[in-house]
């Protein structure tokens, strides 16, 4: 029986549903019901919703009278919440809906789902998306834009770090390379962008770069093909793209992937702000990278037909593969810290005098919080002992605690300009260090002398 | 009324009127069901009779009306033809002849009136080769087989119109450009069984573009003919003539259009609805001749049923209208031409300010607040 595959969740989400039904006067109605066919399963569920009661406002989602949906309902209802789709392909490339039909209904689930309110809260919830796409409020103009689709299919991560550079005017598009730093062998930083010329250094690692001065579609394209085809259709023809992937396909090493930046105006960080580029990355598969280089490398007319037929078969049946992009940049980010007490110390000069107890930890805080350069002032050594309560590892003991901390802390934030001296401060201020160059000067040494002697030296 | 271009949907119950006019005083009739009921002055029904002696133009003394198509000799499509025989001239009539194979016991007194009628203008036609003036044209509508049947022996061809071609003649009067009419079926081979399954079906287009839309008339067909005008038209490659603006629900809003049973359950083909959506054109309207369509249905209720306008509902960008919900009181819904497309004088619904689906869960759930959760550190 199928109906024995239906959790006990399950059976909670066709109980509630019920008593929506019964109390919508005929604003929902179950199509068609499909039971789980294996323990685990979802329920799906047909349902026709009336949407004529959701008023449209210019540029909001068009619905008809009513609406089909399906919706699914995971075995693990209600920790795990349903998903809703519609039964059509009407709204797709609109922000909010992906993969032509799926509705985004929940930006962040652990905070917005409430499984104690099961289907009642999801129906509610969906009854305010639609509301809200009928008057095009799904994006309204105080919040962030909802940032189009693409759906990573690659292990490679790309930290952006730096604002992009800006297209100029008159220009459709800004075309060139970004330096690509080894954070660890998943993601790469990328912290410089460059204009390419004829060629680009053979011992540094690029990605090639278009930035577009028009939007992409929502979601973005899941094969070269299609990828071409729209680039071509914001300006950028095939040999424009060719020259761009050649001259970075040199400089790559054997046997590497090549990455692509393509960035389309598509994010605002706040309301009044302009545009702001969407960045994301596709990955080349080494072999295609190669059938570049022979290419331009000319190499026997064997091979280079070979390159060509590789790259004849790339362009027409290869899968777009999405690397996930990190961004980091300030020109679409809010730091986490924004507007708590931490964020005073956002590029600060800062002396911290201790580091053990209390300036292990507040040494991590204030790299964490962006302190522009930091001195750490101690004349201990990390002993077995204080591992159960300061910051340092065990493979530490036996170092000075202010230059282990002073590595820690650069692994934190390497830009941070972090600096260590081991000195009494009992015998006070240390003289070679200028008191002026710093904005404040923390003192957790917990020791009365010190404060002594700072006192005396100062006064 | 009869002055312009239009598409008229008259409220007659659960059957088929519909009026299409060609221009000034030029009407194409498709089927009647004319209610001694209508007559009464509390009654919704619309005297159809009535309205055309009343609106049609007078030829010879007479009201005249140019074409009367009968899709199937059903009662609801045809009650009241002995009467409009009587007080109209009947330019041409246009028939499906093997609709009428069965034994008169089994068709209603208009329906054997029409077969009377139509057999007189068939017999007229074979003796006068063609030659036949107003009044007496036929027009037949089926395949070139009818022609070696003794009763159609000597009937001329081009008063023959084979599914998969268009009609533009009106009673001896060609308005290429002005009118088209693309036969959708009957089918060849079926010629006994259902009547409903028979249904002369047609796109009608009043201007020279079908990929415009028009409005289809599928008379009282269910989901297999359905499915397979499409499939035939697409695989001829005539698309354009499955485009639509206005589509009469066929059956008079049956569910049978896009319902099916199988294995002893009801199965929803949305197939045929994604086929819907996909040929109408701009914001197309889906039209129920029918009475007013209950919320919900019994078992074995004939049509409407509330199932397919809620399917309909879905299909339709302009909306969903009933010849009984929608419009005045005993009026019928009217689609006018408005710049080479039919566009209804009558706005489906539109948004109201409610929030049922808001209020369904909070009746449901018994409170307009979720239950609030229990924040804290572990203590009470």
């Amino acid at each position: 029986m199928a109906e024995d595959k239906l959790s006990q969740g399950q059976h909670l989400a066709l109980d509630q549903l019920s008593d929506i039904v019964q109390a919508s006067n005929d604003a929902v109605e179950i199509v068609q019901t499909e039971l789980p066919s294996s323990d685990g399963g979802s329920l799906l569920l047909h349902l026709s919703i009336e949407t004529i009661e959701y008023e449209r406002k210019e540029g909001g989602f068009k619905f008809r009278q009513r609406e089909p949906f399906r919706v699914f309902v995971p075995s693990r209802f209600p920790i795990e919440p349903p998903s809703a789709e519609f039964a059509h392909h009407r709204f797709v490339g609109r922000a909010h809906v992906q993969w032509g039909n799926h509705l985004c209904l929940y930006q962040a689930v652990d905070v917005e789902w409430a499984a104690s309110d099961g289907m009642f809260g999801f129906f509610k919830r969906l009854d305010e998306w639609l509301r809200d796409a009928a008057c095009n409020l799904l994006d309204p103009n105080d919040a962030p834009l909802h940032p189009p689709i693409e759906y990573p299919s690659s292990d490679t991560k790309l930290s952006v770090e730096i604002d992009t550079p800006e297209i100029k005017d008159g220009s459709r598009f800004w075309m060139g390379a970004a330096k690509l730093t080894e954070r660890n062998r998943y993601c790469y930083d990328i912290s410089e962008w460059t204009e390419v010329s004829e060629a680009l250094p053979n011992d540094e690692r690029f990605a090639a770069v278009i930035l577009l001065g028009q939007s992409m579609p929502t979601e973005y394209p899941a094969t070269i093909s299609t990828l071409i085809v729209a680039l071509k259709a914001r300006g950028i023809p095939f040999d424009l793209l060719f020259s761009i992937l050649k001259v970075v396909a040199l400089c790559q090493k054997e046997g590497e992937p090549l990455y692509f930046l393509l960035g389309a105006p598509m994010r605002r960080r706040a309301a009044g702000e302009r545009l702001r580029q969407h960045l994301t990355t596709w990955k080349m598969a080494p072999e295609h990278v190669k059938a570049f280089r022979d290419i331009v490398m000319e190499c026997s007319e064997t091979d280079t037909e070979a390159a060509w037929k590789l790259l004849l078969d790339w362009a027409t049946e290869t899968k777009t593969e999405w690397c996930r992009v990190y961004d980091n940049r300030p020109e679409v980010t809010y730091r986490r810290d924004l507007h708590t007490s931490a964020s005073w110390f956002f590029g600060k000069t800062v002396a911290l005098l201790g580091c053990g107890a209390l300036g292990s930890h507040i040494g991590e805080y204030l790299a964490r919080a962006g302190a522009k350069k930091l001195l750490l002032v101690d004349q201990s050594t990390v002993n077995p002992g204080i591992l159960v309560r300061q910051q340092f590892r065990h493979s530490l003991v036996g170092f000075s605690k202010q230059r282990s901390l002073a590595v820690q802390l650069m692994g934190i934030s390497p830009k941070a300009e972090i600096s260590c001296e081991f000195a009494n401060l009992t015998k006070g201020w240390p003289s070679k260090i200028n008191l002026h160059e710093f904005d404040v000067i923390i003192d957790v040494t917990a020791s009365k002398r010190v404060a002594s002697a700072l006192q005396l030296d100062w006064c | 009324m009869f002055d312009e271009p239009k598409v008229i949907f008259w409220p007659v119950g659960t059957g088929d009127s519909t009026s299409i006019v060609v221009q000034d005083g030029i009407v194409l009739q498709v089927d009647l069901r004319d209610l001694s009921s209508a007559d009464e002055a509390e009654d919704d029904h619309a005297a159809v009779i009535d309205a055309l002696v009343d609106n049609l133009p007078e030829v010879g003394g007479r009201p005249y009306l140019s074409v009367f198509a009968l899709t199937h000799p059903d009662k609801d499509h045809v009650l009241g033809f002995e009467e409009l025989l009587e007080r109209v001239s009947i330019g041409e009539i246009w028939f499906t002849p093997r609709v009428f194979i069965e034994n008169d016991e089994d068709l209603c007194e208009d329906a054997v009136v029409f077969k009377e009628e139509a057999e007189r203008r068939v017999g007229k036609t074979i003796a006068s080769s063609s030659d036949v003036e107003s009044g007496d044209r036929v027009r037949l509508i089926g395949y070139d087989a009818l022609l070696k049947e003794e009763e159609f022996e000597g009937f001329p061809e081009d008063r023959l119109t084979v599914p998969g071609n268009s009609i533009t003649e009106i009673d001896g009067n060609d308005y290429e450009g002005e009118f088209n009419a693309f036969i959708h079926a009957p089918f060849a081979e079926e010629t006994v069984g259902d009547r409903n399954n028979t249904s002369l079906c047609m796109q009608v287009v009043l201007g020279d573009d079908p990929s415009e839309g028009g409005v289809l008339l599928f008379g009282d067909i269910a989901y297999p003919r359905l499915r397979r005008i499409f499939d035939t038209t697409i695989e001829a490659g005539n698309d354009d003539y499955l485009r639509w603006k206005v589509l009469l629900a066929p059956h008079h809003c049956s569910k049978s259009a896009m319902y099916q049973t199988e294995n002893g359950s009801e199965v929803l083909k949305q197939d045929i609805l994604d086929d819907l959506s996909n040929s109408q054109v701009g914001d197309g309207v889906v039209v129920a001749s029918s009475e007013e369509i209950p919320s919900q249905n019994k078992s074995g209720d004939n049509p409407p049923h509330a199932k397919a306008k809620k399917r309909y509902e879905e299909v339709a960008d302009g909306g969903f209208l009933c010849t009984h919900e929608d419009g005045e009181s005993g009026e019928p819904l009217v689609f006018k031409m408005d710049d080479g497309t039919l566009v209804s004088t009558e706005a489906a619904a539109g948004a109201v300010a409610t929030r049922k689906l808001g209020s369904a869960v909070d009746k449901a759930r018994g409170s307009d607040r979720p239950p609030s959760e229990q924040v804290g550190y572990g203590r009470r």
